[in-house]
């Protein structure tokens, strides 16, 4: 598509963020409303209309503006315009579009706005094909801004806490706060436990359904930081109506395209250590998994993992445990250790082979 | 007022870009694909707008409307320019499926019915999402899982926003991508059908329609009104068993350019009014992978020098001023 020159884009330098608010609203809701479309966006009428959708036609025209100020003050004038539109079932597609355009742009100006106009369901407005469309691409917009730092996760919260907030939605809000806080993931997961459970047990999904959710979880967190923190994720062995995060293990170790690899690190019958990898990339050194205090939440992560764990040993770095809960001669951890069925091999060894796997 | 009408042609021919559309328009003319009152009436109506454009200064701008005149509508909605390629053909003795490849981004975004999707899958399909997305690159990974018949969204259409939307035969597109890896299929496909504007990382999707389903509307070999301002379009075709079909055109295979072969021909095409989704009901949908690498400006002088065809920038501004 032919883009314009930044001469052509000239007259729009001079915007402020209400005239940006003005023109995008004044152009969006021409091509909603009206059937002549000819002098919509005027001064850059020659530009909209041509690509696959209005939103490519906007962000052409944007990416040519100049980066620092007039960028800025179209991100702000979606804003603006987004808080300015009347709370009316006729401006729902216009909200829309301003909304994908922001999201297209990442305009993260729009994120407050969002919060205070979602309330209970846009413009408070019933629940109906067009409003719980309007959410879900609320979800979507917002799921693509997350980034560290961002504003993107209050406003996620909001969503999620929101009624028009469905089960199917679980997948797309989870990746979203991870990418906002990756070292926050177990609490993520905690948040959206109950939906993800909901959707198994009716088996709207299937596990390895999930393995894409894994995934992407894999692709937006590094994985020294999934080591450090698996052992935070709720893995319950006893009761299996109970709502557990056992189903990310599995689409994160088990299926036929895992995205992690677990082994053990070290030589055996030496000082032994699961770790991990991403399947894709063999050439990275695998990440031992995070000490914990909790070692009943240990010894249920290194269960879990047994079936999953590769044959031979795939790195042969060798690491020593530093952590004294982990210290085999510590009575409490022995105790614990049998409590829940493990044995250890040999004296030194902190967890074998064997010791990983159920008894 | 003749000073002017110069002014907007030179402005025109001034690009690769703006010589290539005036190369297709007179190539169109000389051709019998149009009548010269087409192409007079709509240099007028170009005069026009550009008399009422107090910004129109650059090459983008003088290219974008010579695009926005083609379709422009009238004061009763009609797109007065469109589908007058002399050579209309009719479908009806056709049985062989057509198709239009489209982004991903908009087949999910403005096509699909969600509900559909929901059900297909378990989850809602990521609208905005490229290949960087690894829930698409799953998807492309393993393609039979989202390859299938879906129903469409309501209230949408195929080629609403554009006015129209481009075919071109369904077998074409698995001919070409019989013996190409997975990898490298929707890279390929961009080039063969001549999408330039199909960058990296766009996963893109074929919708395969039925013969009967485009059968009664307005379809027609595209020429410059249609194209606008593509940068890969080219009216005339190379091969002479290309030249022989009137109702269709052919791309301009982008991977031939680079390579500098002697044709450019890629796969048929033509130009379909737009659908209501409603009309179409379900639709085959395949995912034909993401596109691996982006296609620049390198080459636009090279598509433009072979399109002159040792005619110079002077005697295309004198053949459209005679027309004007």
């Amino acid at each position: 598509m032919n883009k314009p020159d930044f001469k052509d884009v000239e007259p729009l330098e001079s915007f402020g963020i209400e005239d940006f608010a003005r023109w995008l609203r004044t152009g969006i809701e021409g091509h909603i409303f009206n059937s002549n479309r000819n002098r919509l966006f005027d001064p850059l009428h020659l530009f909209v209309h041509r690509g696959d959708d209005l939103t490519t036609d906007l962000k052409v025209i944007y990416s040519v503006l100049s980066p620092d100020s007039s960028q800025a003050r179209f991100r702000q004038g979606i804003a603006s315009a987004l808080s300015q539109l009347p709370g009316e079932e006729r401006y729902v597609l216009v909200f829309r579009e301003l909304m994908l355009l922001a999201g297209a742009i990442r305009a993260q100006e729009i994120l407050p706005v969002l919060i205070v106009r979602l309330g209970n369901g846009f413009f408070g407005l019933p629940a109906n094909e067009m409003t719980r469309d309007l959410f879900f691409d609320a979800l979507d917009t917002v799921a693509g801004m997350a980034a560290p730092g961002s504003k993107a996760m209050d406003c996620m919260h909001s969503l999620i806490y929101s009624s028009f907030f469905q089960l199917e939605y679980a997948d797309l809000a989870l990746i979203a706060l991870c990418r906002a806080s990756p070292e926050e993931f177990p609490q993520h997961l905690e948040m959206l436990r109950g939906h993800i459970h909901q959707l198994l047990t009716q088996h709207i999904v299937e596990t390895d359904q999930l393995q894409a959710v894994a995934w992407q979880f894999v692709e937006t967190i590094p994985v020294d930081v999934i080591a450090e923190h698996l052992v935070q994720l709720k893995l319950s062995s006893i009761d299996e109506n109970d709502p557990s995060d056992e189903w990310m293990v599995e689409a994160l170790f088990g299926g036929n395209e895992p995205p992690l690899i677990c082994g053990i690190m070290g030589e055996v019958s030496q000082d032994e250590v699961l770790a991990i990898r991403r399947q894709d990339r063999p050439q990275q050194r695998s990440v031992p998994l995070g000490a914990s205090n909790d070692i009943r939440a240990l010894c249920r992560l290194y269960e879990k993992l047994g079936p999953y764990i590769q044959q031979p040993s795939f790195n042969n770095i060798s690491l020593m445990l530093d952590n004294p809960r982990r210290d085999p001669e510590n009575t409490e951890v022995l105790k614990d250790m049998e409590q829940y069925g493990y044995s250890l091999s040999h004296r030194g060894s902190r967890f074998s082979q064997e010791a990983t796997r159920v008894i | 007022m003749d000073d002017k009408k110069r002014q907007m042609i030179e402005l025109l021919c001034n690009s690769a870009l703006g010589c290539t559309i005036a190369c297709n328009i007179i190539d169109a003319l000389e051709d019998g694909l149009v009548e010269l009152d087409l192409v007079r009436e709509y240099l007028q109506e170009c005069f026009s707008s550009y008399l009422g454009e107090t910004n129109c200064k650059t090459s983008a701008s003088i290219a974008a409307l010579f695009h926005r005149v083609g379709y422009c509508k009238d004061v009763d909605g009609h797109a007065r320019f469109l589908f007058r390629c002399c050579k209309h053909t009719s479908m009806d003795k056709l049985k062989a499926p057509f198709s239009t490849v489209m982004p991903y981004r908009i087949f999910a975004g403005h096509l699909v019915d969600r509900s559909a999707w929901n059900k297909r899958f378990g989850r809602r399909a990521p609208r905005d999402a490229d290949c960087g997305h690894p829930a698409v690159r799953m998807l492309c990974a393993h393609p039979n899982s989202f390859n299938g018949v879906y129903p469409l969204r309501r209230a949408e259409s195929l080629g609403g926003y554009s006015q129209l939307f481009w075919v071109t035969r369904s077998s074409r597109i698995q001919y070409i991508t019989k013996s190409i890896s997975s990898d490298e299929r929707a890279t390929r496909v961009r080039d063969y059908l001549g999408l330039i504007h199909r960058e990296q990382n766009v996963p893109l999707v074929e919708l395969r329609l039925k013969a009967s389903k485009i059968s009664k509307k307005a379809r027609a070999r595209p020429t410059f009104v249609e194209a606008g301002d593509h940068r890969r379009f080219k009216i005339r075709s190379d091969l002479p068993k290309n030249i022989k079909i009137l109702d269709w055109g052919f791309t301009a295979d982008l991977l031939r350019l680079e390579q500098d072969k002697p044709s450019l021909d890629g796969a048929p095409e033509q130009v379909v009014e737009p659908i209501k989704t409603e009309e179409l009901g379900e639709i085959s949908c395949f995912l034909i992978g993401c596109v691996k690498t982006t296609r620049g400006e390198e080459h636009d002088d090279k598509f433009t020098e072979r399109l002159m065809n040792s005619r110079t920038k002077d005697e295309l501004v004198k053949k459209l001023l005679s027309w004007l």
